[in-house]
């Protein structure tokens, strides 16, 4: 199962991919939202991580780019800002969890995302 | 009774708090990244331990992240602009709670506290209530025992005066007083009264620092805009 980290920081995808990792799930980082674009027009994971705030293409740039052409995994907003920031993008259901990262939240998070998803797709015919 | 209003003194001392203000937030995001990072690898370290007294220790360090991380969500928020409900606020009774959640520190010092006028303002209830709290908090700080709180409502503005007869405000000192960390009390963080600007300012606010030429007393007065 793979999930897909996006952020400018690379302390942020090394240590979010070594975590995820001994949670038993594959990781692909990417460090801009330009590449994670590209690389779900033709891949999918089974959700994803995104920083809000990067350089170039932004977080919120590359969630409604994804929700735009239809290939929007599941995904979590990281990010200090305050919630109320994220509005547009919640009201699409996408998930948020606040910088610093509660490492136990996240892994919940995740699983409980993961979950839901599994379940809404068999919800429609198997 | 020397006037030192932050409105006026400069253009210069607001730019230097907007200045603060906004490399605050840019240094906190990118701590919280750094945070992030540790609070990643404790989680895997803890996972891995089962000797007590590693576990502890491992603890004791996430308390001290914990701590950091405090003060940055602080920076951060103070710092942003707000989606507060606006309502109308009547602010003695605001204050009379400032007062009460401070009852314990005014008994044990025998603080002589009162509160006169009132004034109905429509604002940010929760931003007034961050500011109030850490100005009378400077005030038993600074070791006045009478402390004046007075509300006027006039037709544009209403105004909010925290009178003490403390330590005082050195002059040196005036420039820095407002800027986050700064402190001449031992053991203050020296956030209360760079919050309370930033809470002023956020809710359309002023704050202003009377002080005596002796350094002895000082009042803060607030104007909000009705």
């Amino acid at each position: 199962m793979t999930i897909m980290i996006v952020d400018d920081e690379p302390d942020i995808r090394e240590s979010i991919k070594d975590v995820l990792n001994t949670a038993g799930y594959e990781v692909v980082a990417m460090s801009n939202g330009q590449e994670a674009f590209e690389y779900l027009k033709t891949r999918k994971v089974r959700m994803m991580l995104v920083d809000f705030s990067m350089p170039g293409m932004s977080g919120e740039e590359l969630l409604l780019s994804l929700e735009t052409v239809n290939k929007r995994p599941p995904a979590l907003i990281i990010t200090a800002l305050a919630p109320w920031r994220m509005l547009k993008l919640l009201k699409y259901g996408i998930g948020y969890i606040r910088k610093p990262v509660n490492t136990k939240l996240l892994i919940g998070t995740i699983e409980t995302m993961i979950k839901k998803e599994a379940a809404n797709e068999c919800a429609q015919p198997c | 009774m020397d006037n030192y209003h932050l409105s006026q003194t400069g253009c210069d001392l607001n730019e230097r708090l907007d200045a603060i203000s906004r490399l605050s937030a840019n240094i906190s995001h990118k701590l919280n990244n750094h945070l992030t990072y540790m609070y990643n690898y404790m989680f895997i370290l803890k996972n891995n331990i089962t000797d007590p007294a590693q576990i502890n220790l491992a603890n004791k360090i996430e308390n001290g992240l914990n701590r950091i991380r405090d003060i940055l969500q602080e920076l951060i928020d103070i710092s942003s602009p707000s989606l507060d409900n606006l309502v109308q606020t009547d602010v003695a009774s605001l204050s009379e709670e400032v007062v009460q959640s401070f009852s314990r520190e005014i008994s044990e010092r025998g603080i002589d506290i009162s509160i006169s006028g009132n004034a109905t303002v429509i604002t940010s209830r929760k931003k007034l209530l961050k500011a109030l709290m850490n100005m009378v908090n400077n005030s038993i700080e600074s070791e006045a025992d009478k402390i004046t709180i007075s509300h006027m409502e006039g037709k544009e503005n209403i105004t909010i005066s925290i009178n003490d007869n403390g330590s005082g405000i050195k002059i040196d000192d005036k420039e820095m007083l407002f800027e986050p960390f700064f402190t001449s009390k031992q053991n203050a963080k020296g956030m209360g009264l760079y919050i309370a600007v930033q809470a002023i300012k956020s809710i359309g606010g002023t704050i202003a620092l009377s002080s005596s030429a002796n350094d002895k007393g000082a009042e803060f007065i607030v104007t909000l805009p009705k």
